[in-house]
This record gives structure tokens, C-alpha cells and sequence, in this order.
């Protein structure tokens, strides 16, 4: 899975995930995550519209970055979930516990806001 | 007639497989030191296990031993006026033979019967399918961390007992029967020579292997032959386990002994 | 755990398909000529009396044991000619729950669950964590993660052994009588859980079983056996209209009539006097 860091105004992170976000692939996700809640950013969003498979190691990995990023005050959303993520995180019942958008543009309006 | 025959012949066959299959189980085990997950951990809990639980055991074993063979060894020799011999006597007795061999069968009993209790109590609730079903391999999980924890824990568990054997044995000879204390400690300190250390620790060592090996191997089948299964293939696994590998470890003492003398 | 929306699709091609498998212990042939497909994300049965050979198919079917001729094919791949390391990849796939539930004794639950993920897998001691407390919740142990195995009641144990199964988001799983040694309510609320693990997971299930009532709750496939041989194979449907002599005598649940009359057992008895 490749994952990619940018910034946009406002200092908000969004990292950009693709692939299957699977037990050998989280590492790596969560190594930027936590790197952002060390760094104490404001905001970040999670771009999972190139995310084709998502298991539990998966959520795993955003509830542990959600945990972080609250500790100082910041925030995490969730934008681009396809039916099968979004159906990972229903099973989990963490649909009302993560703040979850269409897209990238949405994300950033409800950030602003 | 036919029939002591084909039971003669049974019995060969059946022997045969057995060494096969031990053999075999060795083979796996040692394989499995070197495969992941990582051993350290795992390591440092069964040398807990082990060593320290069998340190007990061994402290009041030894150090009755010592006491006997003060206690002996003084009767003996004082009929040839060579009590000033004591401390050598003593010292050469447990380095040699006593401390590996006695700490052996202490720690058989101690730690390989329940070593070879808990692997077959594994085997009968399916514990080692589940292990295989999960892609992993029970021969390095849960065998290799026994094997080198008891290789570092025996000929350790052996020093002690030859330590507190020596306090044993100058308690009764010196505190007791009265020998010169300078006379001990001398005849200690010169006559036991380095080869002599060195078959202990050698003996040890052979003998944590034969120990942990049939233990093992013992609990690991434990149950699943025909006529012992469930648990009370566990308790026979663990009492041929206890028998065997005390038998083995007096056997080996003595080619041990005459290949190293 | 892939493709988790989609209703189970009967008509796929089968997930794992079994040819021709005859199967021995020693010289004993205890199963004879089988051949079967279990379907993808769907629950397949497989129930028959005690010794009816179910237990040795699915040591089979997870390679614990090898045909002594016949194939079983995974996706395609011959589990009977795998490799050492084909036959690790399958089984980080699976997921298997055996009788009593398996559970390491000297580890608490959330060891338990922890240990493939541990020995496969690298990731941190804190995402372990919350995927424990993840598939407790998802059996409904949750909060149990530091109890001992001792600890936990019959029922609970098969849960947590579950739990442990499902480490690995497996695409099938495999259960070995879990119905065994459980009461009729805690019997019912498992079968509630595999139904939900397929439907909301869109999981391949596979149960051997004995029981009656639990086959026909939960089962899309069912396969009736006796003594090594297939007797019915088809919906639940299609196995209650079987008119297979012994079939009907497991669904009708009648012990076995050796005499038909009364007068044959007294003159078998009086025969032996």
C-alpha cells in the first residue's frame, strides 16, 4: 500500500492510501499517523478512496491515530470510504465514533467550519 | 510358538518406529531453534521455569548428598588413616558424577514430568492442531524455547549442586568428624584437575538434552496411540517420559564416564 | 475478510472443491470415494453420527492429514501436492475452532487471540491490542481480554477460541462440533453467531456437526454422511425430502432397529441362553 503525505491550507495533513490497507500494510500507515499526533497537528484527513480492501489491523490503526490525535485537541476524518470499507467500519460499530465524509472537498469544509 | 515370534518381532518393529519417530522429533526441534518467532523471550521464561523451580530440589538434594558422602567417605577412609583425603574425595565424587547425574534425575522429576504433562495436555485439548492451523510451527513455538532453556538450565542447576554438595560434605567432615580444615579445602583444590570439570559440564550437558528431548517428545505423542488417549495418555506419557529419561541419563553416565576416563 | 456486501452467490464456482478422496487410518478405509464443493460465503454442513468419518474429512480439508489418494482444490490449488509454504499461506486464510475451543491454557485471552498476530505479522503491541478488543466484541467477550482460559465457561471458551480464529481476518472458517458440550440457549446463541459472521462478513463457513436442529439453522449446503460414504448432499430443502433409508433415520432421529419385531429380540435372547 502506498501512502503519501501532503499539506494543504491551514495546516491540515491529508495522507492519500492506496491499496489494501491489511495486516502487512498497516505498519506503515500508522508509523505517519502517529508521527502527525507527535507533531501535535490540528487536523488530518484520511483519504481512503484508493483503498480497495480494509481489515481489521485497518481500523485497528485509525481508532489507535484517532486516540492520539485527541489527546491534543485534533482532529480526524475519514473521506472517500467505498461500500466495502464503510461496511468494515459499520461491523465495527465505529461509524459514529470516527467523523466520516464523502470526499476530500467535504472533509476540508467541515474542518473549516 | 508362532506367536512368541511375530510378538518378538512386533516388539522390534515397534522399537524401530519409535527411534524413528524420536529421531525425527529431534530432527524438527532443532530445525525449529533456528526458524522464527524469536526465542529470547520465550527462552528466559522456560530457564525460569526450569532452573528456578527446580533450585529447591536440587539445594536440599545436594546438600544431603554432600553430608552422606562426608559421612562415608570419612568411615572409609579413616580405616586407612587417609582422612586428610576427605575434601578431594568429596569434591572429585560430585564434580564427576554426583552433581551431573543426581541433578539430572532431580530436575527429570521436577521439571521434565511437567514439561511432558503440560505438551500432552496440548495435544489432548488439540492445542498443537490449533497451532499448526494457524500456519505455525509447534516445533519452534513451543519445543525449541524448552530445549535451549533446559541446555542453559541444567549444567547451571549442576554448579549449584556441586557448590552446596562441597558445603555439604565440609560441614560434616570438618564440623562433624573433626578433619582439618586446611587438609579439605587442599586436597579440593588440588585434585580436582580441569578434566575433571570438564566431564561434569560435558555430562550436564548431554544430559539436559536427553532429558528435555524424551520429555518432549513423550508429551508431544501423548494420547494419540491406540489404548492411552485422552487423559490418561497424558499420565502414562509422563511416567514413561520420568522412567525413560532417568534410565537414559544413568546409561549415558556410564559411556560418558568411559569414553572421557 | 474481502468482498463482505454481497448476498452469498450459490451459483460461483466453488471456493474449495474435493475430488475422489479416500482416506485411511492404518489399513482402515474410512472414507470412501467423496466427492464435494463447498460454496463461497455460504455455510456448508456436514453432519452424520459419531464415527460416520466427518472428523477425518475435516482434518482433510485443513491438512492436517493428506488423502491416501483423490484431490482437494483451494481457489484452484491442490492442497493435497501444496508445499510447506503453499500449505502456510492457505492456512493464514482459514480460521479453524476445534472441540473445547483450544485456548492456551498458560496465556490469558488476549494473549491468545494475539498469537498469530504476533507471529506473523509486525505490527505494534498497540494495534494488537485494539484488534483483541475488536474481534472480543465481535463474539461477544468484550472486556475479556485478561481472564484466563480457566476462567471462562464451556461456551465462552469456544468464543474466545473463535475470537482467536478470526485474528487474521480468515475468508473461511471452520468449526469442529461447536455445538458439543453446550446447553441448548448457549448452542443457539453460537449458530446466531455464525450466521451473522457470513451474512456481515460474507465469511466461507464450514461445520462439522452432529446436531440436528443447529445444522438446519444454519446451513445453505448440507452433506449427510455415514460410515465414509455421502448419503445426501443439497439445500436443507432438498436433504429433508431425501428418501435414503438411513438419512431418514438420523433426521427422524430412531436408534438403530437391529429386529423389526419384538418377537426376534426374545428369540435372540433365548438363543444366547
Amino acid at each position: 500500500m502506498k501512502v503519501s503525505l501532503r499539506q494543504v491550507n491551514d495546516g491540515i495533513s491529508v495522507i492519500d492510501l492506496e491499496g489494501d490497507f491489511d495486516l502487512y500494510s498497516s505498519p506503515k500507515a500508522r508509523e505517519v499517523l502517529l508521527q502527525l499526533a507527535k507533531d501535535k497537528v490540528p487536523a488530518v484527513i484520511v483519504n481512503l478512496d484508493k483503498v480497495g480492501y480494509m481489515d481489521s489491523s485497518g481500523i485497528a490503526t485509525l481508532i489507535e491515530a484517532l486516540r492520539a490525535l485527541d489527546k491534543h485537541g485534533g482532529r480526524l476524518i475519514l473521506a472517500g470510504l467505498n461500500a466495502k470499507t464503510m461496511e468494515v467500519i459499520k461491523l465495527a460499530r465505529l461509524e459514529k465514533v470516527f467523523e466520516i465524509r464523502d470526499n476530500e472537498e467535504q472533509a476540508i469544509a467541515s474542518l473549516k467550519s | 510358538m508362532v506367536r512368541v515370534i511375530s510378538a518378538i518381532g512386533r516388539y522390534g518393529i515397534n522399537l524401530v518406529q519409535e527411534l524413528g519417530r524420536m529421531g525425527l522429533f529431534f530432527y524438527y526441534s532443532f530445525l525449529g531453534i533456528f526458524k522464527p518467532p524469536g526465542k529470547f523471550f520465550s527462552t528466559i521464561k522456560q530457564v525460569h521455569f526450569i532452573g528456578n523451580k527446580s533450585m529447591a530440589v536440587v539445594s536440599f538434594t545436594a546438600a544431603f548428598s554432600g553430608m552422606v558422602l562426608g559421612l562415608q567417605g570419612y568411615y572409609t577412609l579413616s580405616k586407612f588413616g587417609s582422612e586428610g583425603l576427605l575434601g578431594s574425595a568429596v569434591a572429585l565424587s560430585l564434580i564427576r558424577e554426583l552433581g551431573p547425574v543426581l541433578t539430572a534425575l532431580m530436575v527429570t522429576g521436577r521439571a521434565g514430568s511437567a514439561i511432558c504433562a503440560e505438551i500432552g495436555i496440548m495435544r489432548i485439548e488439540e492445542q498443537i492442531e490449533a497451532l499448526e492451523c494457524m500456519a505455525i510451527d509447534p516445533y519452534s513455538y513451543i519445543i525449541a524455547p524448552k530445549v535451549l532453556g533446559c541446555i542453559i538450565a541444567v549444567p547451571l542447576l549442576t554448579a549449584i549442586f556441586d557448590i552446596v554438595g562441597m558445603l555439604g560434605g565440609y560441614g560434616v567432615g570438618v564440623g562433624l568428624m573433626g578433619v582439618n580444615p586446611g587438609a579439605f579445602i587442599w586436597g579440593m583444590k588440588n585434585s580436582v584437575l580441569n578434566q575433571d570439570v570438564w566431564m561434569g559440564v560435558v555430562k550436564s550437558f548431554f544430559f539436559a538434552v536427553l532429558i528435555i528431548w524424551i520429555c518432549c517428545y513423550k508429551g508431544f505423542w501423548a494420547g494419540t496411540r491406540r489404548g492411552s488417549f485422552g487423559a490418561e495418555g497424558v499420565s502414562k506419557a509422563t511416567t514413561e517420559a520420568v522412567v525413560l529419561s532417568s534410565v537414559m541419563v544413568l546409561v549415558c553416565d556410564y559411556i560418558i564416564t568411559s569414553l572421557m576416563l | 475478510m474481502k468482498d463482505p456486501g454481497n448476498m452469498p452467490n450459490v451459483e460461483s464456482s466453488p471456493l474449495i472443491r474435493v475430488e475422489n478422496i479416500v482416506a485411511h487410518y492404518d489399513s482402515l478405509e474410512v472414507l470412501h470415494n467423496l466427492t464435494f464443493d463447498v460454496t463461497p460465503r455460504a455455510i456448508t454442513v456436514i453432519m452424520g453420527v459419531s464415527g460416520c468419518g466427518k472428523s477425518t474429512l475435516l482434518k482433510l480439508l485443513i491438512g492436517l492429514k493428506k488423502p491416501t489418494s483423490g484431490n482437494i482444490y483451494v481457489d484452484g490449488k491442490n492442497l493435497v501436492k501444496m508445499s510447506r509454504k503453499e500449505l502456510d499461506t492457505f492456512r493464514k486464510r482459514i480460521g479453524v475452532l476445534f472441540q473445547g475451543g483450544a485456548l492456551f491454557n498458560s496465556m490469558t485471552v488476549g494473549e491468545n487471540i494475539a498469537v498469530p498476530l504476533r507471529v506473523h505479522t509486525k505490527l505494534s503491541e498497540e494495534t494488537i491490542r485494539i484488534m483483541c478488543q475488536l474481534k472480543l466484541e465481535m463474539v461477544g467477550l468484550a472486556g475479556f481480554e485478561d481472564f484466563m482460559p480457566s476462567q471462562l465457561s464451556g461456551g465462552m471458551r469456544k468464543r474466545a477460541g473463535l475470537a482467536r480464529a478470526l485474528a487474521m481476518d480468515p475468508e473461511i472458517l471452520f468449526f469442529d462440533e461447536p455445538s458439543s458440550g453446550l446447553d441448548p440457549i448457549t448452542s443457539a446463541g453460537l449458530d446466531n453467531l455464525i450466521l451473522k459472521l457470513k451474512s456481515a462478513f460474507g465469511m466461507t463457513i464450514v461445520v462439522v456437526t452432529h446436531e440436528l436442529e443447529s445444522a438446519f439453522t444454519i446451513a445453505d449446503q448440507l452433506i449427510v454422511m455415514d460410515k465414509g460414504e455421502i448419503l445426501a448432499y443439497g439445500t436443507p430443502e432438498e436433504v429433508k425430502k431425501s428418501t435414503n433409508q438411513r438419512v431418514r433415520q438420523f433426521l427422524e432421529r430412531q436408534p438403530e432397529e437391529k429386529y423389526s419385531k419384538d418377537s426376534q429380540f426374545l428369540e435372540s435372547l433365548l438363543s444366547k441362553a
